[in-house]
């Protein structure tokens, strides 16, 4: 075969041009590189994508843990402490000491964040009539969960509510914005406990009645959160008020006759099968604490009843002579109750009563929460004409009724404010003798080392 | 010294035949296959010289009659042609270069073809002969101790690494390790073991950023670019055939020290009167306890005498449970390679196929490796010369068939750990395979048996006898390039590239199986009318997963090389790349599978069931399945240009720039370049030079960019579903993966190379020196951040490191003549260190992980400081405040980066190899001796944490500290009385336990036989080669004092010694 010359461009042009429009057509495709690059990675901007945040129940339902560890629910025997992480250990026995890193400070912010994300990106999305109720539902939760992570940390990282100093003591930073750059500050308790109660009364407009799921808010879980931080800061006005305003919706118990003592947790798994009093699903931080049998305080097992029926149901003998605690809300063994539930919201509503000296109002409810709790016919309803008998009754029973949800630790904090109702907590650990007198600073914990490197905001008094 | 000449002489024949028609030819080079412009053709009959053009063409009218061309080039051996001009219009000549020992190297980088001469950077050319010095199943390992600067880090097993290999140290934190693989024109994802070693014809290592900075955002690691066989224009046909079978030694299983049986036993009986046990023995879930401890219970309850029971534990002494793993798990492996390759090709096509055959036998008894390859690859050329269309197919089938998991699987599930027993009998003297315990008490199985359920013992060996799982990977590659020479020099090239790799896993548990029996029975329960539910139906339980990655490469290349003035010589690329890989993968799993007739059954994943061992706990029944979707894009634009005057001077440069789907709009539409440039000057091809002793001397330098590519960053704010529903809500759920980051960008590694290349001597030595500094710089690191924003850590480009070393061969011909002897000598030496990384960990990171620490290698051994034995306890004693101390949470707690002791770096700052080759008439000899240097790693030593829950554990415990005195001969610390987890972590971390890596091996030996034609006319064939080789063969001298192996410290054994036969023909 001969070539000319001029051929060969001839060919070299027929080779080009194929070549040229085969990388136009690909270089112009201006997707080409927009692809994903992994199916499972999501950029959050659809309701789907926001409820799925919403929905990663081990982050958003999850409480702190440490308090429990460090109040008067639970002993450990001593080779156990050598297992326990050191923050679990070092709260257990009271030791002044500030942690690295800390699940109990990381986990609220983790919620405070994705919340946060989900408000600005809900409020990004098109204001479509078709998604009007999804949208509300989760600025609504987001607002709820933000609420409660802001209170968990409160309980834990700042001193108890008194009106007097409120607007002086350290409370929180309280992060409005998921942007991770902005520089993290304390805000006062007073400010702290105004964003709280902001958060939560938005919520409740944007909410329904009654929760689809127990893992999500509803206005019932917002006032029983309401009633449960009102009580915290001693607000018994306020706690009553949102008490009665979720009784009213809901006053359902168990009636305790239905369950059967098995040596196993007696209660059904609370988010899959559904448990009456469970109005919110919550689960405290998996702590070591848990797997290393503590045993429930002798003084709070012996306050039981023999007809009580808590008392064979909610504990089982763990072969030592102490008694192990299986009767958590959650319906699992190992997963302690971190949520909201009826029974409180009915102490919490005796409680206010009987201190605005209403005593049969509260002994009505007290009452009526027991009737469940003993075996039929043998409670004798409690009548009382001092309102001093009344209330420690209350309180005693709010000990018995609420083991493990981590509501012991702030009611410490609370009534140790008052002087007929402080407590020394001591326990001895490995032959030594260990003390916690009421209002001591390490009521307040420290602060993690890695926020306060991080931020620079300032330490807790030790 | 003479010099063996060699003329090779071809050429081809285009039919017809045109008496006195025009005659046209071309003259190439016939290694390089490159033109040769100004070669003298003389051609006496009819008195006529030609001089080839600049393309090598050459044409003429010849006269009538057989004449003869004499061809001469300078360098070239001189080529007389007889010619019929009746049968043939065109000729090729190719001339052989003189010298065979000078033979021009071309180098490859995936884009061009370099001559070694006149490239600037620093490559590494691995010929076919040095890889087939080596027998193996896989390519890879065949670079070993032949790259200077290349080093595989032994015993370490990340498996999100594709190799073992580092080029010049680490230049990425969290970034992927591993060198680009390049086969042929573009980079492979699959497997690399899966390419046949048979296959390959040479492999080039680009390693500064001279050689590697074309491949831009994936070359900060180096490249490996292999270039398979292919077969050559004017080529006659040829056979080869090489077999080859592989024999390793059964592996050491008492490498590591262990407890022995009697001690081990003598710690259960202090251990059951301390009451260790009873948690096992009143366990609700019915854990298992070991038959000593069983019988010390009979005997507690009085059902069996003391003396009995002694008796029965005494015949336990001699058990040592390895000997019956040596015996029933493991044996020698048999690797047998077999492949056959044909090529050839006329003036205007070529062609290589072939195919091959392994089947691989392991160590561990019913483990094998199969693998079938077929290759095919096809040139024609068009036009004249002007295009040239190739294609390739190549296609790979392995399995790999895992059905013994060696010793790791066969635990024994109590409350205090998992370790099995040491006395365990897998066998009784009749070869009977037995059960051991396992998960459940042998009384409660028995009970379980009467009760209806399956069979529940677990029988180690028979599981790995029932055992059925497949690994399969289906690959497939196909080519299709196109190249146009528009002009002499200008060319244009199209190349399309399409991979397919399917992968198919499977793992068969037939209702035989202890995990199927186990899983059934766990789930079983017995109604009062006795009756058996089974929640997980009878049959089989089958495990599947299924892969498909799809790679698709397109590439539009345009290739410029002219020589003016024959002193002038300019080459240039420019191009434009797409890449687009798209791997999607989904696990299943089927219950009640029965193989035969492909049934499966429904199971109710959504319920819970109690467990028959204990009815208090339920469980749902295990689902498996998941899917995976991921997609990788780039586009990328390059261009590189080098310019070489008089063959003194060469200087190049080269650019690149990548766009990806990885990191989001903002980087991509900087399009900044990752590029390199580089100065070479042939010294001594100076008129001025007159070094006589050292003819060769050249000197480099280059400077650049490579980059890195670390997909676990995205710029966007991500979120990922996670895989499946959330348990207790049965919803979908997601978890926030990334805060935004808009800025992020590539690594890139800034390379500095100096190179100095020479011959001296008579070209009896000749050598490379070459100095490096790299700077890793915006390596993804992490950074912490206050968690009340909402994350803990930051990463980003925050971090920085660097590194330097030298890269040093050498060969000396220390003996030529017939009998010959050559030496090869590589020394490496590689440091890095991190220089920015802004998060500290706690003391026990460091000592844990690889974490990174300012100052420090990224891998790197740290201790705490260790101050010997209390004399009167004992107790290991390390410092806290300066002062000698034994609060060890309180040594742990005020440990910091800082304060450890830093011992040095975990992987060879220095090593290299050291290969002489012996050869007489066709014998050969070489033996390779490797050396690795400055590095340290921890040995394990006694842990109380198992000894006191009768885990047992290593022998040290029986050289321990016992008694005041003893601190003079061990440095083993004493047993507490109680476990001290702290006390434990402070000696097992503490630098009395920290080694000095440095050794010498001798790594292999290879002998081979070879006869050829030339020397034995009355061969059938071309030539024949037997050979044997020897690898693994032993350490030669290492610092440490201990049996270990410095590379092997924590193994369960060092790889196995192997012996090779094998046999090589070319028809």
């Amino acid at each position: 075969m001969k070539l000319k010359k001029y051929s060969r461009s001839t060919y070299a042009i027929l080779f080009a041009i194929p070549i040229m429009l085969c990388l136009l057509s690909v270089s112009c495709k201006k997707d080409f590189l927009d692809k994903k690059p992994d199916k499972a990675l999501l950029v959050p901007t659809t309701v789907q994508d926001f409820q799925a945040l919403l929905n990663n129940l081990t982050i958003m339902n999850a409480a702190p843990s440490l308090n429990m560890i460090a109040g008067d629910e639970f002993l450990l025997p001593d080779d156990a402490l050598e297992y326990l992480d050191i923050s679990e250990a070092n709260s257990y026995t009271w030791e002044p000491f500030s942690s690295e890193r800390l699940l109990d400070w990381e986990t609220p912010y983790q919620q405070v964040f994705y919340a946060n994300i989900i408000l600005e990106g809900v409020d990004k999305l098109p204001n479509d009539p078709a998604t009007q109720s999804q949208r509300n539902q989760l600025k609504g939760n987001a607002l709820f969960f933000r609420a409660r992570a802001f209170y968990n940390l409160a309980q834990e990282f700042s001193k108890p509510y008194t009106k007097a100093s409120a607007s002086t003591d350290q409370g929180i930073p309280l992060r409005l914005k998921s942007d991770v750059n902005i520089k993290s500050v304390r805000a006062s308790v007073q400010q702290t406990y105004d964003q709280i109660i902001t958060d939560l009364n938005t919520a409740k407009t944007f909410l329904p009645k009654k929760p689809a799921l127990n893992t999500m808010a509803s206005q019932l879980s917002v006032n029983a959160l309401l009633s449960r931080m009102y009580l915290s800061m001693s607000d018994f006005t306020n706690a009553k008020k949102a008490a009665d305003e979720y009784l009213t919706a809901d006053n359902q118990l168990i009636d305790y006759n239905t369950l059967s003592a098995s040596g196993v947790n007696p209660f059904p798994q609370s988010v899959a099968t559904g448990n009456d009093e469970v109005v919110f699903y919550g689960d405290l931080i998996s702590a070591l604490f848990n797997f290393f049998s503590p045993y429930i305080n002798p003084a709070i097992y012996n306050s039981f009843e023999q007809n009580d029926l808590r008392k064979s149901l909610l504990f089982v003998d763990d072969g030592t002579g102490n008694f192990s605690f299986i009767g958590d809300y959650t319906g699992f063994t190992y997963r302690l109750f971190g949520g909201l539930a009826t029974d409180e919201v009915y102490l919490n509503r005796a409680e206010c009563l009987a201190r605005s000296n209403d005593l049969t109002a509260a002994l009505k409810d007290l009452n009526l929460l027991l009737t469940n709790r003993y075996k039929t016919g043998t409670f004798t309803p409690i009548v009382s004409a001092n309102a001093d008998d009344v209330l420690a009754r209350i309180l005693l029973e709010r000990r018995k009724e609420l083991i493990a949800r981590g509501t012991r630790w702030s009611d410490l904090r609370r009534l140790n404010l008052e002087d007929k109702y402080k407590t020394t907590l001591s326990r001895v650990v490995k032959g030594k003798l260990v003390s916690l007198p009421p209002s001591d600073n390490k009521y307040v914990f420290a602060i993690p080392n890695n926020e306060i490197s991080g931020s620079g905001i300032p330490q807790n008094p030790r | 010294m003479k010099t063996i000449i060699i003329a090779f002489l071809l050429a081809f024949v285009i039919s017809e035949s045109h008496a006195q028609s025009l005659i046209v030819g071309k003259v190439i080079d016939s290694e390089t296959q490159r033109p040769l412009s100004g070669a003298t053709l003389r051609i006496n009959q009819f008195n006529l010289t030609l001089t080839s053009d600049i393309a090598g063409n050459f044409k003429f009218r010849p006269g009538s009659g057989d004449f003869k061309i004499a061809v001469s080039y300078i360098g070239y051996l001189p080529l007389t042609l007889g010619v019929n001009p009746a049968s043939r219009d065109s000729i090729i000549i190719l001339l052989e270069r003189k010298n065979n020992e000078l033979k021009e190297v071309v180098v490859s980088t995936g884009y061009q073809n370099i001559p070694k001469e006149r490239a600037t950077g620093s490559f590494e050319k691995v010929n076919n002969e040095l890889l087939n010095r080596r027998v193996s199943t896989d390519i890879i390992s065949r670079l070993e101790d032949v790259v200077p600067g290349l080093v595989f880090n032994r015993g370490t097993s990340n498996a999100s690494y594709q190799t073992q290999i580092s080029i010049r140290g680490q230049s990425t934190i969290f970034g992927k390790a591993d060198p680009l693989i390049v086969i042929d024109n573009f980079p492979y994802d699959g497997n690399i073991n899966n390419i046949n070693p048979n296959d390959v014809e040479s492999i080039t290592v680009l390693k500064d950023a001279a050689a590697a900075s074309i491949w831009g955002a994936k070359a900060g690691n180096g490249v490996i670019v292999i270039t398979t066989k292919k077969g050559r224009y004017s080529q006659p046909s040829k056979v080869s055939f090489n077999s080859s079978v592989t024999i390793g030694d059964k592996p050491d299983l008492f490498y590591l020290s262990k407890i022995s049986t009697p001690a081990f036993i003598e710690q259960e009986k202090y251990l059951f009167n301390k009451g260790l046990y009873n948690r096992d023995e009143n366990s609700a879930n019915k854990n298992p306890l070991t038959p000593v401890v069983e019988l010390l219970i009979a005997q507690r309850d009085g059902k069996i005498s003391a003396a009995e029971a002694n008796a029965q534990i005494e015949s336990f002494n001699s058990q040592d449970v390895r000997n019956d793993y040596n015996k029933y798990l493991y044996q020698q492996n048999v690797q047998q390679q077999y492949n056959v390759n044909l090529s050839g090709g006329t003036t205007n096509q070529s062609y290589y196929v072939s195919a091959g055959y392994d089947k691989n036998i392991a160590n561990l008894v019913n483990n094998q490796y199969n693998r079938v390859s077929f290759n095919a690859n096809h040139t024609y050329n068009f036009f004249n010369n002007h295009l040239d269309v190739g294609t390739g197919i190549s296609y790979i089938q392995s399995d790999n068939i895992v059905n013994n998991q060696g010793t790791t699987g066969i635990y024994f599930s109590s409350n205090n750990g998992s370790a099995l027993y040491p006395y365990a009998k897998l066998a009784d003297g009749n070869g009977n395979l037995l059960p051991v315990n396992h998960d459940y008490r042998s009384s409660f199985l028995t009970a379980a048996r009467q009760a209806g359920l399956l069979d529940w013992t677990y029988n180690p060996v028979q599981e790995v006898r029932l055992a059925n799982n497949h690994a399969k990977i289906t690959d497939y590659r196909f080519n299709f390039d196109l190249v146009y020479k528009i002009i002499p020099g200008l060319n244009a090239s199209a190349l399309y590239y399409y991979g397919r790799t399917t992968g198919l896993n499977s793992t068969v548990n037939t209702q035989d199986s202890y995990y199927a029996r186990d899983l059934i029975n766990k789930f079983s329960s017995v109604p009062a009318d006795g009756s058996i539910v089974y929640p997980v139906p009878l049959g089989g339980i089958a495990d599947f997963g299924n892969s498909l990655a799809i790679a698709q490469n397109f590439r539009g290349q345009i290739n410029y090389a002219k020589n003016w003035n024959s002193k002038n010589d300019l080459t240039a690329i420019a191009g434009y790349e797409i890449r687009n890989t798209h791997t999607t993968n989904n696990q299943y799993r089927e219950y009640g599978y029965d193989p035969e007739h492909a049934t499966v059954t429904k199971v109710d994943y959504i319920n819970y069931f109690p467990l028959y061992y204990n009815t208090a706990s339920t469980l749902q029944i295990p689902n498996a399945d998941n899917l995976s979707d991921l997609t990788d894009r780039y586009r990328s634009y390059y261009a590189n240009i080098a310019y070489n005057y008089d063959s003194r001077y060469t200087i190049s440069a080269s650019g690149r720039i990548d766009q990806s789907n990885l990191f989001g709009v903002r980087t991509n539409q900087k399009g900044v370049p990752l590029w390199s440039t580089g100065i070479a000057w042939n010294v001594s091809n100076e008129p001025f030079y007159k070094v006589a002793w050292l003819p060769v001397l050249k000197i480099r330098a280059t400077y650049g960019f490579n980059g890195n590519v670390n997909k676990s960053v995205t710029a966007y704010t991500t979120a990922r579903y996670n895989s499946g529903i959330d348990n207790l809500s049965g919803l979908p759920y997601a978890t926030i993966t990334n805060p935004p980051n808009p800025d992020l960008f590539w690594e890139r590694v800034k390379v500095v190379n100096l190179g100095v290349d020479f011959q001296a001597f008579n070209r009896r030595i000749s050598g490379t020196l070459e100095y490096y500094h790299k700077n890793g710089i915006d390596l993804i690191g992490n950074a912490p951040y206050a968690p009340s924003s909402g994350i803990v850590e930051f990463r980003g480009n925050l971090s920085n490191n660097s590194g330097y070393g030298y890269d040093f061969s050498v060969q000396t011909r220390n003996l030529a003549g017939s009998f010959k002897w050559t030496t090869n000598f590589l020394f490496s030496k590689a440091v890095d260190k991190v220089t920015d990384y802004k998060i500290k960990g706690s003391g026990l990171s460091y000592l844990q992980l690889v974490y990174p620490l300012e100052g420090r290698p990224l891998y790197g051994v740290y201790s705490f400081k260790s101050a010997g034995l209390d004399p009167a306890t004992g107790d290991p004693q390390g410092y806290l405040d300066g002062k000698i101390s034994k609060d060890y949470t309180g040594i742990i707690n005020a440990a910091t980066p800082d304060s450890l002791q830093y011992n040095g770096p975990a992987r060879p700052t220095m090593f290299g190899s050291f290969r002489n080759t012996f050869s007489f008439k066709g014998f050969s000899i070489s033996a390779n001796i490797s050396y690795r240097l400055g590095y340290y790693f921890r040995r394990s030593s006694v842990n109380y944490a198992t000894i006191l829950t009768g885990q047992g554990g290593h022998g040290d415990f029986e050289k321990r500290w016992m008694k005041p005195g003893d601190e003079a001969f061990t440095q083993i610390p004493s047993m507490p009385a109680a476990n001290n987890g702290n006390r434990n972590n402070f000696y097992m971390y503490s630098s009395a336990l920290i080694e000095k890596g440095d050794h010498i091996r001798l790594q292999d030996i290879n002998l081979s036989y070879t006869i050829g034609k030339d020397k034995f006319k009355w061969l059938p064939i071309t030539n024949i080669q037997v050979y044997a080789y020897a690898n693994n063969l032993g350490i030669l001298w290492k610092a440490t004092k201990t049996p270990l192996d410095p590379d092997y410290p924590i193994a369960q054994f060092p790889p196995v010694r192997t012996y090779a036969f094998g046999i090589r023909a070319d028809l």
